[in-house]
């Protein structure tokens, strides 16, 4: 008796600790994608909030009847804006990702290699500029690259150039920033996965016959394939939604669906189409997601 | 054993003919030469002046504790340090500045050093597709060395699914794949349990004595270094303090520091009241004599240091009747009786004041117990068997 | 280390450096025209501390950063004692998928799906009947909550369980040795990750912009109207204020840190 009481007051300790955490990701986080998809399916009206109710009450027949409009699916394949900016999206974080990874993992080995004690001081450089404001980061950018901005002002100073290059509002700048915002994201977990590598693997290869080349590309390399997924899916999903970056630094020249997004929200008051973007976008992330989750839990567990 | 590697002369029946076989095979005697090496880490000396000659085909041992300096010297031989002062020459070349991965001998890590991406297959065939083996002959070498460690069934798996012992042999597979001139072994046994260690000592010496390899051992274990090495060298601090053959390190230490370093020790504090050619007689603590036979000459009044080792000592009932001339006979009470199974531990406090420990083989079967806590009893040894160091 | 590894290291953290100094520096150019010098002047400080409307975001964005940190930082170790001491149980895969999904969840669909879920509830409960700072601190507090947990569980896991353990042996029940044993021990942490999720909220733009309502406008949203418009000299200013801010915590918790651990 007394074990059956034990065993549901430890039950009931264990639910005190799960629960807050269990139904707060579940209310705030989970749910709300439903009411996306259900505004998604209702229909823009001017009012407020502004969209239609989506479950009508007839009167006549004494039934509640739910209108499913799918037209706001239609509409993102009728105009090809949204095609074009789901694809540029996509484009863009792959390529943000791929020049990520590229300077992130010399950066992170270079960490991993430097002596014990001076790690954690480059840990946290790497660290401080992620620690502070994103919109200033990327504000930061806007001074450095428009017309009269720092990068022109040396040039033509050199005499390398006589007229301003066009550097802000470009495809260029959106890379910079985005590269600039999302590196810290890559070289963390670049960082974590090369720290743990035993050193004496790579001896071990060297011992056997392999230059340091052989060394990296047959040993480090495929042991930090976890870093490298992680680090990749950290920047590649959050810049497929990206909003500040493309507002500040892109103007015309890159479209993304964040900021159409934003716009349709915002600017035209649309929110059913809003809505509908979002869920799209959601689906095609959802293998990234998956992806980010799977590498997650393997490591926790 | 089937042998892959070159034919050696055929295996003895006994150990000792086995030992003999190896004896005669030992190649060059200068085949590693340590050429007054010093290693610094900024201000810290982990190796000073250490010179030192290893033969070809022996198995030397680097016995010290940690911080001694062993493993700076091995890693400095395999390429992995560089040598601040002197040199390293190995079979007629000068190691210095030769990366690791051209240098003609393998080390086997403490670690084990198994890469976890690749099955034992392919951390055994590293090493080959390195070099640039031909597929075909990478395979056959391969499976004839899983064959040698008896690994050949668990090609297929990987590290983690290997027990220790295991893992252990895909390490001594990785390095004798290659057919090195010299094997460094990094603490070999040190990550096995004791019973697995023995085994594996036996199974690392007939590898070693098949493939004519040299051996070169790291450990901290004197154990270990006494059943493995034809010779151990022991570090201190960054020195080589004696080299020798195991019986000539434990029989005849060159210092009180090795004599502790190898073995146990019961030790006095003394002063020489005469010698008389090798018989000397030294009086310590609390005014006990003892006699002692010392090939060194010490002057009267001289301040020294007397040590025996327990198993030369033997421990009787007081009132027995055994008492041969030419040996120390004092008398005392057994504070502790430490039972065994093999053999039998005791301490005794002795009427003088001093605590000696005493080992004593169980050659009978026999459940009696002879001498208890409290009994008196009488402690003797021969005089040969004691050791005199300078204080 | 090869040369090549460390040259690129120092060209990186060159770029990550090299536009904040930029900006720090222009942030004392008397000059109203950004990128042209005109003399060293701290007049841009002293506007920013004349501008209510600035002052006031500023205090909004204060409150709102210390209500999310403190309850992200609850759910967060919540969370990570679930993970690393509750072992396997069903819905573990759920759970964990819940609280690290917000990590790389755009934060316009995070937006919109709660600001979406507020006008919901308001129209079948009546709640939250204005949107604000009680709002934004929820959805702050969410997407912060997944952070927490990264900085507070591996601590957590890397703290020797016979601890706990201990103190279960001498008679302490789970949660006094939760409070007397787990939280001093992994105290550096938990500072760390409160920092963290307060600067997560007090940067925040896109989640704040869609959960806020009239009369709540942040520090972020104020600075983004002003420079989608222009470049505005006292942003420079208000940002050099910023990173300082952000600079000396950083150093105090990363001293507090140290000293942990030398403890």
């Amino acid at each position: 008796m007394t074990a059956l009481l034990r065993k549901s007051r430890d039950r009931l300790g264990r639910g005190f600790v799960l629960l807050p955490p269990f139904l707060w990701m579940f209310l705030f986080f989970l749910v709300p994608f439903l009411f996306v998809l259900k505004i998604s399916f209702s229909e823009a009206i001017i009012a407020s909030p502004p969209f239609a109710p989506l479950f009508e009450y007839d009167p006549d027949e004494g039934v509640v009847r739910a209108v499913l409009r799918f037209f706001n699916y239609g509409y993102l394949i009728d105009d090809d804006l949204y095609l074009r900016a789901y694809l540029n999206s996509l484009k863009v974080a792959a390529v943000s990702t791929v020049i990520c990874l590229l300077i992130g993992y010399p950066m992170a080995l270079a960490i991993a290699r430097s002596p014990k004690a001076r790690q954690p001081l480059l840990l946290v450089l790497i660290m401080l500029p992620f620690w502070t404001s994103l919109l200033i980061r990327v504000y930061a950018w806007i001074g450095i690259l428009r017309q009269d901005g720092v990068v022109n002002n040396i040039l033509m100073g050199l005499g390398v150039i006589d007229e301003p290059l066009v550097l802000l509002q470009t495809v260029f700048a959106t890379y910079v920033g985005i590269v600039y915002a999302y590196l810290p994201f890559m070289i963390l977990p670049l960082y974590a996965v090369l720290e743990k590598q035993d050193t004496s693997l790579l001896e071990a290869a060297r011992d056997l016959g392999a230059r340091p080349i052989v060394t990296f590309m047959s040993v480090t390399l495929p042991l930090s394939t976890t870093g490298i997924i992680a680090g990749s899916m950290l920047v590649f999903i959050p810049v497929v939604g990206e909003f500040v970056i493309p507002a500040l630094l892109s103007g015309n020249s890159t479209l993304m669906i964040g900021k159409v997004l934003w716009t349709e929200f915002f600017s035209n008051r649309d929110w059913p189409v809003a809505s509908a973007v979002a869920i799209v976008m959601l689906v095609v992330l959802l293998i990234p997601i998956m992806i980010f989750q799977n590498q997650q839990s393997k490591e926790r567990n | 054993m089937p042998a892959s590697g070159p034919a050696f002369p055929v295996l003895g029946d006994t150990m000792e003919d086995a030992a003999q076989q190896a004896d005669v095979k030992l190649g060059q005697p200068d085949f590693i030469q340590f050429k007054d090496v010093t290693k610094k880490f900024g201000d810290f000396t982990a190796v000073q002046n250490v010179s030192l000659d290893i033969r070809e085909g022996e198995i030397f041992c680097l016995l010290g504790g940690s911080g001694s300096g062993k493993s700076t010297l091995l890693r400095m031989l395999a390429g992995f340090e560089t040598i601040t002062d002197g040199r390293i020459i190995l079979d007629g070349e000068d190691v210095a500045g030769v990366p690791p991965e051209r240098l003609p001998l393998n080390m086997m890590f403490q670690s084990y050093a198994l890469f976890p991406h690749m099955s034992v297959e392919r951390n055994v065939g590293y090493g080959l597709r390195r070099d640039g083996v031909p597929k075909a002959e990478i395979a056959t070498r391969v499976a004839e060395t899983l064959e040698l460690v008896k690994l050949t069934d668990f090609a297929k798996r990987k590290p983690s699914q290997l027990s220790g012992g295991q893992r252990q042999r895909v390490a001594l597979a990785r390095c004798i794949v290659k057919k090195p001139k010299v094997l460094l072994l990094d603490e070999p046994l040190g990550a096995l349990d004791k019973k697995l260690r023995e085994e594996t000592q036996q199974e690392l010496l007939n590898i070693q004595r098949t493939l004519g390899l040299t051996f070169i051992i790291v450990t901290h274990d004197q154990e270990e270094a006494m059943t493995m090495a034809d010779r151990i060298g022991v570090m201190n601090l960054g020195q080589i303090v004696q080299v020798g053959p195991p019986r000539e390190l434990y029989e005849q230490p060159n210092s009180l520091f090795i004599a502790d370093f190898v073995g146990a020790l019961n030790r006095f504090d003394g002063v020489v009241t005469s010698q008389v050619g090798e018989n000397a007689q030294v009086r310590v603590q609390n005014g006990m004599t003892l006699k002692i036979l010392s090939p060194y000459e010490f002057n009267e009044g001289e301040r020294v240091k007397v040590t025996a080792r327990p198993e030369k000592l033997s421990v009787f009932p007081a009132d027995s009747n055994e008492a041969p001339t030419a040996r120390n006979a004092l008398q005392g009470q057994v504070t502790f009786v430490g039972y065994m199974g093999d053999q039998t531990d005791y301490r005794v406090m002795l009427d003088g004041g001093v605590e000696v420990k005493i080992t004593e083989q169980n050659h009978h079967m026999s459940t009696k117990i002879a001498i208890r806590t409290g009994d008196k009893v009488r402690v003797d040894w021969p005089a040969r068997s004691t050791a005199l160091y300078s204080a | 280390m090869p040369r090549f590894l460390k040259i690129s290291l120092w060209i990186g953290m060159a770029f990550l450096y090299v536009p904040i100094f930029v900006l720090i520096i222009y942030s004392f150019n008397s000059s109203r025209r950004g990128s042209v010098w005109g003399g060293f002047s701290t007049h841009w400080y002293g506007e920013l501390f004349r501008d209510e409307k600035i002052l006031q975001a500023a205090w909004i964005s204060l409150k709102i950063g210390v209500y999310s940190a403190t309850g992200a930082t609850v759910l967060g170790v919540l969370a990570s004692v679930v993970l690393v001491r509750f072992g396997a149980f069903k819905g573990r895969r759920l759970f964990s998928s819940l609280v690290s999904a917000p990590l790389v969840m755009p934060e316009v669909i995070t937006g919109i799906s709660l600001l979406l879920l507020f006008i919901s509830a308001e129209q079948f409960l009546g709640w939250p009947a204005q949107r604000g700072i009680l709002t934004i601190t929820i959805a702050h507090i969410t997407f912060c909550t997944a952070f927490v947990i990264v900085v507070v569980q591996p601590r957590l896991a890397d703290m020797d369980s016979s601890l706990e353990e201990a103190s279960r042996d001498l008679g302490a029940g789970p949660a006094t040795t939760f409070c007397l044993v787990t939280l001093p021990i992994i105290a550096p942490a938990l500072m760390s990750a409160w920092l963290l999720a307060f600067i997560l909220s007090f940067d925040d733009l896109v989640i704040a912009s869609f959960t806020s309502g009239p009369g709540a406008t942040t520090l972020p949203m104020l600075i983004f109207s002003k420079i989608k418009i222009a470049v505005s000299p006292d942003v420079n200013a208000l940002a050099t204020l910023i990173i300082l801010t952000v600079g000396i915590a950083l150093t105090l918790v990363m001293l507090g840190l140290r000293k942990g651990r030398k403890q």
